[in-house]
Formats: C-alpha cells, structure tokens, sequence
C-alpha cells in the first residue's frame, strides 16, 4: 500500500499535467538575462580568454583539471583562429534571440546549451555559481516544452485555427521538465545554505562582513545597515535563513510569494552592494517557475489593463 | 492514461523517471559531503557529468568567503637589471560600467591565480607576461607575481570600516618564474 502511495505521489509531483505558460515566461525572461551576459561579460576581454592565444591555453586545462575525462566541447571542433572562435560566439546571441522568441524552440535551446557548455569548459575558471545555473538550465530547458506558447512557434503551429489561444492559454502538459528546473533551484539554495551554516564564518556571523570588506567586490555603497555589527551579524544569519527558505518554505503554497519575495530583496540587496553582474538575475528569473499559472494570467490581464490606461492616457494628453 | 490522468504512456513515464532519478543521483552525489564512498563513486559521475556538461558547485561565498582582499601586480625583471611593473586590471580604479563588464577578469585575476589550487596555471601566465614585454636587445629574464593587501579581521577583534579599503599593508611574493630563450620561440 505504501509502495503504491508512493507511485502515486511521484506520478503527481512530476507528471501531473500544468499549464506551460509560467515556463514559458520563464524562458523568455531568462532569454533576456542570459542575452545580456554572452553581450556584456565576455566580448570586452574575449581574445585574452577565447582568442586564438588566450592568456591560459586550453590545454593546460585538459592537462590539469579535466584530464582524460571527455568534455562536451564545441570549440575543440573548430580551428584555432579568432575567426571562428568570434564566429561561435555571433552565432551563440542569434541562438539566443531565437529562444526568446520561440522560434524553433527546442533546437534553439539546444543548440545555446551546447555552446555555452563549450564555453564553460573552454575556460572554466572564469565561471562562477551563476553560470552554472544558467548552464543547468540550457540542459533541462532543452527537454521541456518551453516553446508550447507565448513563441513564434506556437503561432505558426496554429495560424490557420485559433492562434491567440495557442499563444496565450495553452493546454496542460506534464510538467517534469519545470519540476526538474524547481528541484535544482531548491538544491542549489540548500546547499550553499548548509555549506554557510557549517562555517564558523558565517555560523558566528561574520560571512556578510567579510564579504563587504573585499574591495574587488565593491559596488555601491549601503549606508548604515553595513557599518554596524549588530546589523551585520543579522544580515549574514538573514542571508542563510532566507537561502533555506527558498530551498524548503517555497514549496509550501502560502508561503511560496512571501519567500519569493525576500528572496528577490536578498538578490537585489546583494546585486546592490557586491559587484557579481547577472548571477543575482540569473536565480531570480528562476522564481517565475514557482508561479501558478493562473495567477501568470491575471498578471498578464493587469499589465494589459495597465498597458491601456497608459494608452489611453497618452492619446488623451496629445489630444 | 492512469489514475491520475496522465496524458504520458506508462513506458515514457518509466523512461523520464530513470533519467530524473539518474540526474539527481549525479547532483546528490557531486553536492553532498567528502566521504570514502563519495570517492569511489565520482569517479563514474564525474565522467558522465562533465560530458553533458551538468557538473555543479554551490559554494557562493562558502563554506569560509575569502578574508583577504588584495590587488596582484607582476615585476618584470630585464637582462640590464631594470624592472617594469604589470598591474592586472584592478576593479577598485574601475567606473562602474568598467567594472561590470570586466568581471570574468576580476574572477580570473583574484578568485583564481593567487591560490594554491590554480598553481599549476602560473607559469603558463608568467610566460605570457614575459612575451607581452619581450624585447630582443633586453630581454625579460624573471616575472615576479606578487600582491599587496590586507586580511579582514574578524568583526570581534578589529572591525575593518566599510566603504574605505585600507590600503594593501602586506606585500606577498607568490611567484617567481625564470624566463628561458625558448619562452619566445
């Protein structure tokens, strides 16, 4: 009997049928952020890293860190020359625009993982928590149906029939890929949350402290809450707390939109103080899967009213 | 269908199960604790993880963030004896769209190269410094990788202000690398 209960829960955790909107908004925004890392973290100081002489060749790196193990790696296909490796990285942002706008949607998406998985192995050093999480995200997201709706493909799918509701209102489908994507989150906020709760750093709290005082992190200054020990000390067992909180509480239906919320403070406080450009959205954008799609289409319906109002009101003052 | 209303056949169902069940074993097994059997296993995991390219770490300013803060320079040494020095990009002297746009340097520059575990990469570094100075009549005979900077105390013992870095009080060679005629070749 437990052994069937327990089928029963698994099948309804992963296989339940949703609507694939929240996803698809999903792959939208994150689209969007991931657009703006490859244009703004890796062209200015592209040929010290991926150029034909970069500053670490790579196959120092197969050498000593990735050894006989076979990485997935598009640039090793490629001659060494700044020609292709430009070329790659071109092609990777059109990759990228077509995903966002769901135009051949999954072989979009998978052609984006696989070079920016080439790109993390060609120089891993340069990567950082952040990528990972978007590179985690290419992989899952690629066998999803994040292309199911708000996409050009859903639009030439059904242009013949009632085009809006394909668009628009989807119909449910299983939705393991977007279970997949929340379980990683969930790990990934839990972990660093008991890895930080097993420092004496942070367990003491001094985590938040230490890493205001890093002047490579340095970005704009946060008077008060940051001068003081007290507040300190509070912040740093607040930044714990609110990673636990979005590993665990945010599964919990009443308390999802309030953990979601301090966790968009806690990003946008940390986005704020400490200089670690697109990680703080790369998480964020992935707490639009949490969102029940009911309540994606009554945000959608009030940024549509809201649209109008503006609309209306600008045509009332141009007269 | 099933019971549950499935819209997925009990083959696919099965099939996506051991692909989730799989995919989380390889995070489970990359994330938790060092043991014996974490060894033993990674050495599968690894493998399969790094050639789909879903290898993953979590510790974002953890377990212990760094407590030293720092900026490295390189001293080139010339066949005449004269020196020439070689700041790597410093964030601190950055505006603020610099910055950001410059991060993977910062992350390569001060996350990376002064820490014993990327050691191995350093005399590939210092030889390109070396070429970035090479002049056939002086040539380059030693580059020196060094940093000034501080520790950051606990807030118990000394409270380092916030918002104005101290300067560097500490002054650390952590490299020395001897240039050769066949680094140029």
């Amino acid at each position: 009997m437990i052994m069937h209960d327990l089928i029963i829960a698994w099948q309804n955790f992963w296989f339940k049928p949703q609507s694939p909107l929240s996803l698809c908004v999903f792959r939208i925004v994150f689209g969007l952020v991931f657009l703006t890392q490859i244009l703004s973290q890796y062209w200015l100081d592209f040929s010290v890293f991926f150029g034909a002489h970069p500053f670490i060749p790579h196959e120092d790196f197969v050498a000593f860190w990735t050894r006989k193990n076979i990485t997935l790696n598009l640039f090793e296909l490629l001659p060494t020359d700044d020609f292709w490796h430009t070329a790659f990285f071109i092609v990777l942002g059109i990759l990228t625009v077509m995903m966002i706008i769901g135009f051949c949607t999954r072989f979009s998406i998978i052609l984006v993982f696989l070079s920016f998985a080439s790109i993390c192995h060609q120089y891993p050093f340069l990567m950082n928590a952040g990528d990972n999480m978007q590179r985690l995200v290419l992989f899952l997201l690629s066998f999803s149906g994040a292309g199911d709706c708000l996409s050009v493909d859903s639009y030439l799918k059904n242009k013949n029939g009632d085009w809006r509701k394909a668009v628009f209102d989807p119909p449910p489908c299983p939705a393991w890929a977007t279970r997949m994507l929340q379980v990683q989150l969930a790990i990934a906020y839990i972990s660093t949350a008991l890895l930080k709760i097993n420092s004496p750093i942070w367990f003491y709290g001094n985590g938040c402290y230490i890493a205001t005082r890093l002047s490579d992190f340095a970005k704009f200054r946060v008077p008060v809450i940051f001068d003081h020990r007290i507040s300190l000390y509070f912040m740093t067992w607040l930044t714990i707390f609110v990673e636990f909180a979005a590993g665990t509480l945010i599964w919990i239906k009443e308390l999802r939109y309030w953990v979601i919320l301090v966790g968009v403070c806690l990003h946008i406080g940390i986005d704020w103080a400490m200089n670690i450009p697109i990680f703080e959205f790369a998480f964020m954008s992935m707490y639009i899967l949490f969102i029940d799609s009911e309540d994606m289409k009554k945000l959608g319906h009030w940024l549509k009213l809201l649209s109008k109002c503006f609309y209306i009101k600008k045509a009332y003052v141009s007269g | 269908m099933n019971s549950l209303s499935v819209p997925m056949s009990r083959r696919d169902q099965i099939l996506i199960s051991i692909f989730i069940a799989t995919y989380f074993f390889c995070v489970g097994i990359n994330i938790c604790g060092n043991c014996p059997l974490k060894t033993y296993v990674r050495q599968f995991t690894q493998s399969i993880e790094l050639f789909c390219g879903i290898e993953q770490s979590w510790n974002m300013f953890c377990p212990n963030p760094r407590d030293y803060s720092f900026h490295p320079y390189a001293i080139i040494t010339f066949q005449d004896g004269s020196t020439a020095l070689y700041e790597f990009p410093r964030p601190d002297k950055m505006n603020q769209l610099e910055e950001t746009l410059r991060e993977r340097v910062r992350k390569a520059f001060y996350d990376n190269m002064p820490w014993d575990d990327y050691s191995v990469f350093r005399p590939t570094l210092a030889r390109h410094i070396a070429r970035c100075f090479a002049n056939p009549k002086n040539p380059p005979t030693q580059v020196s990788m060094c940093y000034n900077g501080y520790r950051v105390t606990l807030m118990e013992n000394k409270m380092v202000p916030y918002g104005r870095p101290m300067r560097g009080a500490e002054r650390k060679t952590f490299f020395v690398y001897q240039v050769s005629p066949e680094d140029f070749k």
